[in-house]
C-alpha cells in the first residue's frame, strides 16, 4: 500500500517547479509586487512559506497553478511553460495536488463521491480502481470507516483529512498547503500535521506549504521563504530563519506569531 | 438485554404516538392540511357511497360542503342542486387542464432557464450571449404576463398555427400550444434568476477545489456547482411552481379551456357566480397538495451541512 504512494521522481536534479518574475496585480492592487517573485521547487523538498496576512502567499500558490492567471512572469512545470495561454491547464493540475483551507470538500457528495469524481472525470479510471485507491488513501489518513458519511457529518479535522486524501488519490508530483490548520480549533490541528508529516516521512512528497504553525515549520521544512507586501524578504534554512532571523521585519513577524501561540 | 431493548421500543412509540398527535393538531400552520383533509375525506366517502348505493349522487357530501359555503350568500343548495353535476365536472376537466399546462410550462421552463443561468453567471464574454441572455430575462420580467400570452398567441398564429391544428393532438389545440410556449417563457426568465441566485451562493472555494483537481470548468459546473445550487434553490422554485399554476389562469384570455375559463362559461351559462368560489376550492386544493410534496422533496434532498436547515 505504501509502495502505491511512494514517489520517484524522473528528473530529481532538476525543478519539478520554477517560478519567474512572477507578478499580479488585482485591478491597481499589486498583490505580488514587481519586479516578481522567482523561486525553484526541487523534488522532495518541503518548502514552507511564512508572512502576515495579506502579504500575498495565497495568491503566490495560485498563480502557480494557474487558478489565479498571473499578470507577468512565467511558470514552469517540469520544464514546461504552463503560463502559456494555449496549454492545456487542466492536465497540468492533475498533477499539482492542493489543500485548502476551508478543505473545500463537495458538500453534496459523500466522502467515498468526493474522492471517486475526479478520479472518474479527470483521470477515467476503472471502478476497481477507484476503488482500491479510495480504500488505499482513507486508510492513509485513517478515515476509512467515514466513506459513506458526508463532509457535513465529519469535524473540521476530519474534514480536511479527506481532502489531503482526496488530492493522494490523484497521485500528484506535489501537493500545496494553503494554512491547511487555520480554520481548525486548536485541538484538531495536531491530526492534519500529522497526516502531513507521514507524507513527508513515509512517501517522501514534494509540500509546498503555507502555515503559521512554527513549530511544525521548524521540523519539517527544508527551506522557508518569507513574505511581506507582495515581496519574498527573506529565504533561509529552517535553523536560521527561526532561531536566529537575521531580518528585521522577519523578527517583528516571528514575534507577532508567537505571542498570538 | 432484550427486555431492556422491547421496553424502549415501546417509549419511542409512544413518543412517536405523541408527536404524530401533535403534529395534526388544529393549529396556524397545518390549517391548510387540514382544508385538505377534509376535501379528500368527503370524495373518499362519495366514492364508497356511490359504491354502495349506485342511486345516490356521486358529489353528494361535497353537495352539503357547498351548501355550508353557499348558505352566508343567501343561497341554499336546493336552487343550485340540479346544476351542480355539470358544474363540477365541467370544473375538473378544466382543472385537469390547468395541471397539465402549468407542469409541462414549468419544466420547459426550467430547462431553458438552466442555459439562461449558465450563461449568465459566466465570466467570460461569449460574444454577446450575455447581453442577450440578460435582455431576455428583463423583458419578461418587466412586461405583463398578460401582454405576453397576447403576443405569443397572435405572433406565432401565422407560422404556427395551422401547423399545430394539423397535427391534430387530443387536447393539443394551438390555443394550449401558446399558452404553454407563453408561461414557459415567461418562468424561464424567473427561474433563470433564482437558479443564478442559486449558483452564486456556492462558495467560490467549491469551484477552486474543483479546478485544482483538474475538472474542466463545465464538469465542475456539471457535477460540483450545479448539483449543489439546485438544493438551495428547491425553495424558492417551489414558489415558482405555485406561481406558474395560479398565473396560467390568464391564458383563458386565449381562450384554453383551463379552470378559470371553464369557470367563466359555467357561470355565464348558469349566471351563478358562486361557480368562481368553488373554482376557487379547485386551484387551492391543487396549489396547496403541490407545496407540500415539494416540501417533502425538499426534506429527502437535504444533505447536512448543505443549504437551509429550517422548516
Ligand atoms: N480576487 C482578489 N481581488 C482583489 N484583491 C485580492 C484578491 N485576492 C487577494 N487580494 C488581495 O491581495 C492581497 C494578498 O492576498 P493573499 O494572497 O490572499 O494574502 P495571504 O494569503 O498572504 O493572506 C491581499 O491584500 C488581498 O486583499
Ligand atoms: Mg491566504
Amino acid at each position: 500500500m505504501t509502495e502505491q504512494l511512494k514517489h520517484d521522481h524522473k528528473f530529481a536534479d532538476s525543478p519539478l517547479i520554477e517560478v519567474v518574475d512572477l507578478c499580479k496585480s488585482f485591478k491597481e492592487f499589486e498583490a505580488i509586487k514587481p519586479p516578481g517573485v522567482s523561486l525553484k521547487i526541487m523534488p522532495q523538498e518541503v518548502l514552507v512559506i511564512i508572512g502576515s496576512s495579506g502579504s500575498g502567499k495565497s495568491t503566490l500558490l495560485r498563480c502557480m497553478n494557474r487558478l489565479i492567471e498571473p499578470t507577468s512572469g512565467q511558470v514552469f512545470f517540469e520544464g514546461v511553460e504552463i503560463t502559456d495561454r494555449t496549454i492545456n491547464i487542466d492536465e497540468v493540475r492533475r498533477n499539482i495536488g492542493m489543500v485548502f483551507q476551508q478543505f473545500n470538500l463537495f458538500l453534496h457528495l459523500t466522502v467515498r463521491q468526493n474522492i471517486a469524481l475526479p478520479l472518474k472525470k479527470v483521470l477515467n479510471l476503472s471502478d476497481e480502481e477507484i476503488e482500491k485507491r479510495i480504500k488505499t488513501v482513507l486508510e492513509t489518513v485513517n478515515l476509512y470507516d467515514k466513506v459513506d458519511n458526508y463532509p457535513g457529518e465529519l469535524s473540521g479535522g476530519q474534514q480536511q483529512r479527506v481532502a489531503i486524501a482526496r488530492v493522494l488519490a490523484m497521485r500528484p508530483k506535489l501537493i500545496f498547503f494553503d494554512e491547511p490548520t487555520s480554520a481548525l480549533d486548536p485541538e484538531l490541528t495536531g491530526e492534519v500535521l500529522q497526516v502531513m508529516k507521514r507524507l513527508v516521512s513515509e512517501f517522501h512528497y514534494t509540500l509546498v506549504i503555507v502555515t503559521h504553525e512554527i513549530p511544525f515549520a521548524k521540523e519539517m521544512a527544508t527551506r522557508v521563504i518569507f513574505m511581506d507586501e507582495g515581496e519574498i524578504i527573506y529565504r533561509g534554512t529552517p535553523d536560521v530563519v527561526f532561531d536566529k532571523p537575521p531580518n528585521d521585519r522577519l523578527k517583528k513577524f516571528l514575534s507577532k506569531i508567537l505571542e498570538m501561540g | 438485554m432484550e427486555n431492556n431493548n422491547n421496553k424502549n421500543n415501546s417509549k419511542d412509540e409512544k413518543n412517536k404516538i405523541k408527536e404524530i398527535l401533535s403534529q395534526i393538531r388544529l393549529t396556524r400552520k397545518n390549517f391548510g392540511w387540514w382544508i385538505f383533509g377534509v376535501f379528500v375525506a368527503i370524495l373518499f366517502v362519495g366514492f364508497v357511497r356511490t359504491w354502495f348505493n349506485p342511486e345516490a349522487h356521486y358529489f353528494d357530501p361535497i353537495l352539503g360542503i357547498i351548501n355550508l359555503i353557499l348558505l352566508p350568500f343567501g343561497h341554499t343548495i336546493d336552487s343550485l342542486d340540479f346544476r351542480m353535476e355539470d358544474i363540477l365536472y365541467g370544473l375538473a376537466s378544466g382543472a385537469q387542464l390547468t395541471f397539465i399546462v402549468s407542469m409541462v410550462s414549468l419544466i420547459v421552463g426550467f430547462f431553458f432557464a438552466l442555459i439562461l443561468a449558465v450563461i449568465l453567471v459566466n465570466k467570460s464574454h461569449l460574444y454577446g450571449l450575455k447581453l442577450i441572455a440578460q435582455s431576455y430575462v428583463d423583458f419578461f420580467r418587466s412586461t405583463p404576463l398578460l401582454v405576453q400570452v397576447l403576443l405569443v398567441y397572435y405572433g406565432f398564429a401565422e407560422s404556427m398555427g395551422d401547423v399545430i391544428r394539423s397535427l391534430n393532438i387530443p387536447m393539443f389545440s394551438y390555443e394550449v400550444f401558446a399558452g404553454i410556449l407563453a408561461l414557459a417563457l415567461n418562468t424561464a426568465a424567473y427561474q433563470a434568476e433564482i437558479i443564478r441566485g442559486g449558483i452564486l451562493a456556492i462558495p467560490t472555494g467549491q469551484t477552486e477545489a474543483a479546478r485544482a483537481l483538474g475538472l474542466t470548468s463545465g464538469q465542475t459546473m456539471r457535477y460540483v456547482i450545479l448539483p449543489q445550487a439546485i438544493r438551495i434553490i428547491v425553495p424558492p422554485l417551489t414558489n415558482e411552481l405555485i406561481n406558474v399554476l395560479l398565473n396560467s389562469s390568464l391564458i383563458s384570455a386565449i381562450g384554453v379551456r383551463d379552470l378559470t375559463k371553464k369557470s367563466q362559461s359555467l357561470q355565464a351559462r348558469f349566471s351563478l357566480w358562486e361557480v368562481f368560489l368553488i373554482s376557487a376550492v379547485f386551484y387551492f386544493v391543487i396549489a396547496f397538495s403541490l407545496s407540500k410534496i415539494t416540501k417533502r422533496l425538499e426534506v429527502k434532498l437535504r444533505i447536512p451541512g448543505l443549504g437551509v436547515v429550517n422548516d
